[in-house]
């Protein structure tokens, strides 16, 4: 209980920053439309492919999306040694971890709200009916992606040109929750039969739950000081 | 003395590795008879086999090194880690661009998306972000402890990519060329097990031959980097 | 290309690889080693760059 109350806390903390800088989301948010513009000059989406190609596209915006949000994740704790004030704070290190996934997860689904539909929208996709499921699926991935985000942001703190290191480091490693939620839309997009989605959904439970176990229990040496 | 009871195994590993690598090439380019379907060709297998389980074998001890510096803090630890992934890209690489010369002529393509091949690559990758990682952090001990993590975590990540990979691949279309329904040792030629076996051994005696020489490499930086921090302290 | 053409070009690509390797290795080393007894024979002198 206390663990939960303390990770709120610092997700709060979170968020007020973020809704008085607006540094993150604003970015996110025009980086993701403007994603799915160039997609339309570099691809050419017909009206007849959108649909098929709706899951890879959603989800390369998400991911640039998502690495943009990684970037400045631990940037308030950079300045004025927040970080170190924060460790020292008798607060559980997972806390702190768990805070700051959700966080992120927050952000990037917030930009899916709004990306998804627009979507839909723009290359004149009619499968509305289909568009819960989707997010459901691009939700759960970003559970994933947050998670080892995170993990690997706190990671390459001190390290040189992280900019570009971190998307190094995370695109291999996520490629099992990329499979599983492209997978997964594309065959709720197809109209297939549950038995053919549904195996993607438990993987990609099963993969959100180990990454999350994993990040729990590794959190503590990648912060150490 | 120790040392150079050191340096003389040390000579005899590094004359037994080259014995070896001949042997294996004469037993492997010349004494093994042609494979019935593909030629010549199979040949490449005895490089193939031995180089990817090689590197199989150097991202388990990354793993295992990783865990034992997290454990215990030796510097040892870490420097083996490091070693063994920086050896393990270089065969991994190798393999792949062997087996792509391989599959030109088998398969008429240089690469395609089969699950072992995709796997390979991504492991190439993954371990190439760790050289790239530890490359990039200045600090030492944070150098090791972000290494240490990241060769625990892309360890542990490969049966989950295999898995994802693997099962998406068999949906996908029928079990590829690289999935042999029998055992490789059925039907297989006497002599062409034995070549395999000489190969192996050779590329075994190789493999602990240049991670004692880049562990060598590791320690002499790490104490050349010491030496200049209390020269200037 | 005939068959032995791929052979001879695996086989070439790998081991020029290992041993362009095993040479990088061993030109670390003695690079390493020549900083450190410089290193050391600074020390010795008491002198700083």
């Amino acid at each position: 209980m206390a663990f939960l109350r303390q990770a709120a806390w610092l997700l709060w903390k979170d968020l007020l920053l973020e809704l008085r800088r607006r540094e993150s989301l604003i970015a996110m948010f025009f980086f993701g439309a403007l994603l799915l513009f160039i997609f339309n000059f570099a691809l050419d989406v017909e009206r007849a492919k959108a649909t098929e190609m709706a899951p890879g596209l959603l989800w390369l915006a998400v991911v640039f999306c998502g690495t943009l949000g990684l970037m400045q994740l631990f940037q308030p704790e950079r300045e004025n040694h927040c970080l170190e004030a924060l460790l020292i704070a008798p607060v559980d290190r997972a806390a702190i971890f768990v805070a700051k996934a959700c966080f992120n997860l927050l952000l990037m689904a917030l930009v899916e709200i709004v990306v998804f539909p627009l979507y839909w929208v723009l290359f004149s996709v009619t499968a509305w009916d289909r568009l819960p499921l989707v997010f459901l699926y691009g939700l759960l991935g970003t559970v994933g992606f947050s998670v080892l985000g995170t993990l690997f942001s706190a990671l390459t703190l001190s390290a040189r040109g992280r900019e570009i290191l971190l998307p190094l480091l995370i695109l291999p490693l996520i490629i099992p929750i990329v499979l599983a939620t492209i997978r997964g839309m594309d065959a709720i997009l197809r109209n297939a039969e549950l038995a053919e989605s549904l195996p993607w959904l438990n993987m990609l439970i099963a993969f959100d739950v180990i990454f999350l176990t994993a990040g729990i229990l590794v959190f503590d040496w990648v912060v150490e000081t | 003395m120790a040392t150079k009871e050191l340096k003389r195994s040390r000579g005899i590993l590094g004359s037994l590795t080259l014995v070896f690598i001949a042997v294996g090439l004469y037993f492997g380019l010349v004494k093994a008879p042609p494979d019935a379907n593909q030629g010549d060709l199979q040949r490449i297998m005895y490089l193939h086999i031995p180089s990817i389980l090689t590197a199989y074998l150097s991202f388990f001890i990354v793993f295992v090194g990783s865990c034992m510096y997290l454990w215990k803090r030796e510097q040892r630890d870490d420097i083996l880690a490091r070693s063994a992934a920086e050896i393990g890209v270089v065969f991994t690489a190798l393999t792949i661009i062997e087996g792509s010369i391989w599959g030109r002529p088998t398969w008429g393509v240089w690469w395609t998306w089969d699950a072992r091949l995709t796997l390979t690559a991504i492991l190439l990758i993954i371990f190439a972000g760790y050289l790239m990682l530890r490359s990039l952090i200045e600090d030492e001990e944070r150098g090791a402890v972000a290494g240490a993590v990241l060769g625990i975590i892309g360890f542990l990540d490969i049966p989950l990519i295999h898995m994802s990979v693997y099962w998406w691949r068999t949906l996908h279309q029928p079990p590829s060329i690289l999935r042999p329904d029998k055992a490789p040792w059925e039907n297989v030629h006497p002599a062409m097990l034995t070549a395999l076996a000489l190969n192996f051994v050779a590329f075994m005696l190789l493999y602990f031959y240049l991670l004692s020489l880049r562990i060598r490499v590791g320690e002499s930086e790490a104490k050349a980097q010491r030496a200049v921090l209390e020269g200037t302290a | 290309m005939d068959r032995w053409g791929y052979v001879i070009l695996a086989y070439g690509i790998v081991w020029t690889g290992i041993g362009l390797y095993w040479l990088s290795l061993r030109m670390r080393l003695k690079r390493t080693r020549a900083k450190l007894s410089e290193v050391a024979a600074r020390k010795k002198t008491g002198t700083h760059a």
